[in-house]
């Protein structure tokens, strides 16, 4: 805490230039979005429950979304969703979800708090371009939530907004201003996260702390690190694409747009565009994205498993191997989101066939888990609680992918609710599942507090059940060929049998939704007065943990910390401890310095240490 | 700003903020390469007008390619610490710039006035769009050297500054060059 008093309470809190400060601003965005995003997805599953259900609870603010209807037996009025607003709470549900919360919320927050903790850095490379890509983010942020409550609506053409939809501003109501919005908060969104990559990126590769080198990063920072180099790839692709749309839409370009039919009977005065170019343009960045969005969750649960398993993570070298892979195989299988476009069924099968081979890696990493897992003497923390809880949905959502990476399964199945079940689990759930995780694991690293246990195993369960009883009944009914983007099912024969298991998800999802109120609780309530944090609270190895609870900003009061070994070395023959921190030198170990002195340990309490390190290690 | 504590370790031979330039310079990469490779998929759907690069373009290139050996000079000659030769180098490259800007400009101009608009065939609007996005990508620069060339003024200039610019510089010239290559022959 050297030199605090130099700042100011804006400096401190709201420009602040120290990392673990814009790792929290993050954080509280992305909980606040999250939530945003979660309420939106409850406002349409209500309506697919029960289908012209009352809003008018709802008429106050959200107003534009709802139609109304004058019932004459009694004389009131009842107001339902409009149609076309439920195709603007789906496209804004997707859109906040993947890009505000399990892009920005997940990488932003913990690329931001671990890499120079854990790297042994004082900050970032340039805290100055780290802190305006917070603010970007946070305008983006802004412009997206008030195009949530312009009259016309926001966008409504789904978060990938394809053409001719998004191209046209008089398709339907939120191809307008709405739309508008949305590319003019992406764009800046984009320039934030290519600012906080090119910092994550240069901050590893240049200042790592004396002895830590590549081979010896915790697997969170080689995650970080490679979804930050497959950003700085895709995302100023979406630049391009996006960019041609707005050139379409308002300069009157045709890239996207074909001399296509119009509802009022005439033709589009435009020649030769092709909305399938922006589908390519779009996907080049939109799979890379699933693992932006992934990889940070898989980085956090190798290292929190480790740490709780207290075992060396299994196969330290394949889940580099393997994360790497992914990162390379992520460029070259956008083509099997677009299957049923007309594609070359000799292209299609290519990229058939590279999709199914990411299942290897995959797979790797899940064994490595497990066997992480195997004998190791688990703490069932609420970090680890959700880490092993990724790795089930990781592996459910996972076999479904199998599925439909085969073009011939994914043809008839494109477009149904096996698709919303499949992405929901395996990048969705297991992504918020990997942040949940990070959020209990490093919490006491950002607010000095630990979190409540009780209410952390809580939110866990119900989370849990609910995730897996909202998206599990979701694969039946698109097997049965439901299509997703749909308003209501009631009109539909074929679809009637599937009513009360809508109404049952929906139950679900307010249970899933409710949940997170528990976790909010916790939350505000830990930080505020929680138990206090000590140093090394889950007795883990890497860098974060050795310097104060609240270090400053500099993150060392003294030197910087030196590296002697690698980071998942628990429960090592010989040592009479269960774990052998980073920065613990030979030296150091054979004078039995009393590197964890604090009588205030919550595992100690739990657990007698001498039998709990004699039986990991005889194990 | 950042109290004297705060300073890292570096173990990496190029500064922390010039590899930044690179990663920069990359993501700029990709850019183009997304749009060149939308302009080859588009292109290949037929309906495509051909359009021959206006000369204004050729010069252009030529004067982009000029700037970039003067910003090299400036380089070599800060190494030496001849700060007088640096400061009249490096303005010779921003009129350079600006000279391509103009040039940009009136290459443009030719294009209308024989017909040649943003709105219409596609070929046109990536010819539009692909030098419009470049020449932002240039103007950037410009901005960046000016503000080296105050700090030229300073006694205590670092030359890493002027090598991050100098970097940027050489790139957004090259990138003309393909650019230019890849406009007029694919």
């Amino acid at each position: 805490m050297a030199h605090e008093h130099h700042e100011s309470f804006i400096s401190k809190y709201i420009f602040s230039q120290d990392h673990k400060m814009i790792a929290r601003q993050y954080l509280i965005t992305g909980i606040f979005m999250g939530f945003v995003g979660g309420f939106l997805s409850i406002f349409f599953r209500l309506q697919l429950g029960w289908d012209g259900i009352d809003f008018t609870w709802l008429n106050g603010l959200f107003g534009n979304y709802l139609s109304s209807n004058f019932n004459e037996a009694t004389g009131d009025v009842s107001y339902v969703l409009a149609p076309d607003k439920y195709l603007a709470l789906v496209t804004m549900h997707g859109t906040i979800l993947v890009f505000f919360v399990l892009t920005a919320g997940l990488s932003g927050t913990f690329s931001n708090l671990l890499i120079p903790l854990q790297i042994g850095a004082r900050d970032m490379a340039s805290p100055f371009l780290n802190m305006l890509s917070y603010w970007f983010f946070f305008l983006s942020t802004v412009i997206m939530l008030v195009s949530l409550f312009i009259e016309t609506g926001p966008a409504s053409a789904g978060w990938t907004i394809y053409p001719p939809l998004s191209a046209l501003p008089k398709a339907i109501p939120g191809s307008g201003l709405g739309m508008t919005l949305w590319l003019a908060s992406m764009a800046i969104f984009i320039a934030s996260s290519l600012m906080g990559a090119l910092n994550y990126i240069s901050t590893v590769l240049n200042m790592r702390t004396k002895g830590l080198s590549m081979k010896k990063l915790p697997l969170t920072i080689w995650a970080f690190f490679l979804t930050a180099i497959l950003g700085t790839l895709s995302f100023p692709v979406l630049f391009s694409a996006a960019l041609l749309l707005i050139f379409d839409r308002s300069f009157g370009t045709s890239f996207y747009l074909d001399g296509i039919y119009l509802a009022d009977g005439g033709v589009l005065d435009k020649t030769g565009g092709s909305p399938i170019l922006f589908q390519h343009l779009f996907w080049f960045l939109g799979h890379p994205e699933v693992y932006i969005i992934l990889m940070p969750a898989l980085g956090i649960t190798s290292e929190v498993i480790s740490t709780n398993a207290r075992k060396p993570i299994f196969g330290y070298k394949a889940m580099v191997i393997s994360l790497l892979g992914i990162s390379v195989l992520s460029f070259i299988v956008w083509g099997h989101h677009m299957f049923v476009t007309g594609m070359n069924p000799f292209l299609g099968s290519i990229f058939m066939i590279v999709t199914l081979i990411i299942a290897v890696p995959s797979a790797i990493k899940t064994f490595n888990y497990l066997a992480t897992l195997w004998k190791g003497n688990i703490h069932f923390t609420n970090g680890m609680m959700f880490a092993i809880g990724l790795v089930s949905l990781f592996i459910s959502g996972g076999l479904t992918g199998i599925w439909l990476g085969n073009a011939a399964i994914d043809i008839p199945l494109h477009n149904t609710y096996f698709v919303v079940a499949h992405f929901h689990i395996v990048m969705g759930a297991s992504a918020i599942f990997g942040m949940f995780s990070g959020v209990y694991h490093w919490f006491p690293k950002m607010f000095g507090r630990m979190m409540d246990k009780k209410l952390g195993y809580i939110h866990f369960w119900l989370t849990f059940i609910s995730v897996y009883l909202v998206f599990f009944p979701m694969h039946f009914i698109g097997l049965a060929g439901v299509p997703r983007r749909y308003y209501a099912f009631t009109n539909f024969d074929f679809a009637d049998d599937f009513l009360d298991l809508n109404k049952f998800i929906t139950y679900a999802a307010i249970l899933g939704f409710a949940a997170q109120f528990v976790f909010l609780y916790n939350f505000i309530k830990s930080a505020i007065s929680g138990e206090k944090a000590v140093k090394n609270p889950w007795r883990a190895n890497t860098l974060e943990w050795s310097t104060e609870v609240n270090p400053g900003h500099g993150n060392w009061v003294g030197a910087i910390p030196s590296v002697y070994r690698g980071p998942h070395e628990y429960s090592k023959p010989g040592v009479d401890r269960d774990f052998l921190p980073q920065w613990i030198s030979e030296e150091d170990l054979n004078q039995a310095v009393d590197y964890d002195s604090e009588d205030h340990d919550p595992i100690k309490r739990d657990v007698p240490s001498t039998t709990q390190n004699e039986e990991s290690v005889t194990e | 700003m950042q109290s004297a504590t705060v300073k890292n370790n570096t173990n990496f031979k190029i500064p922390a903020k010039q590899f930044t330039v690179w990663v920069f310079m990359v993501s700029v990469v990709m850019l183009f390469a997304g749009l060149t490779s939308a302009y080859i998929v588009r292109k290949a759907e037929g309906n495509w007008m051909t359009i021959t690069m206006p000369s204004q373009f050729q010069a252009s290139l030529v004067v982009v390619l000029l700037s970039t050996v003067t910003m090299g000079f400036a380089q070599y000659f800060a190494k030496l610490q001849k700060r007088g030769i640096v400061q009249i180098l490096t303005a010779l490259t921003l009129v350079g710039g600006l000279a391509f800007t103009a040039l940009q400009l009136l290459g443009w101009e030719y294009l209308t006035q024989n017909g040649i608009y943003l709105v219409g065939n596609a070929s046109a609007g990536f010819l539009y769009v692909i030098s419009g996005l470049h020449l932002l990508h240039l103007l950037g620069g410009i901005v960046v050297l000016l503000v080296v060339m105050v700090q030229l003024f300073d006694k205590n200039f670092n030359n890493s500054k002027l090598n991050s610019a100098a970097i940027y510089w050489h790139f957004v010239g090259i990138l003309w060059l393909y650019l230019y290559l890849f406009l007029q022959n694919v």
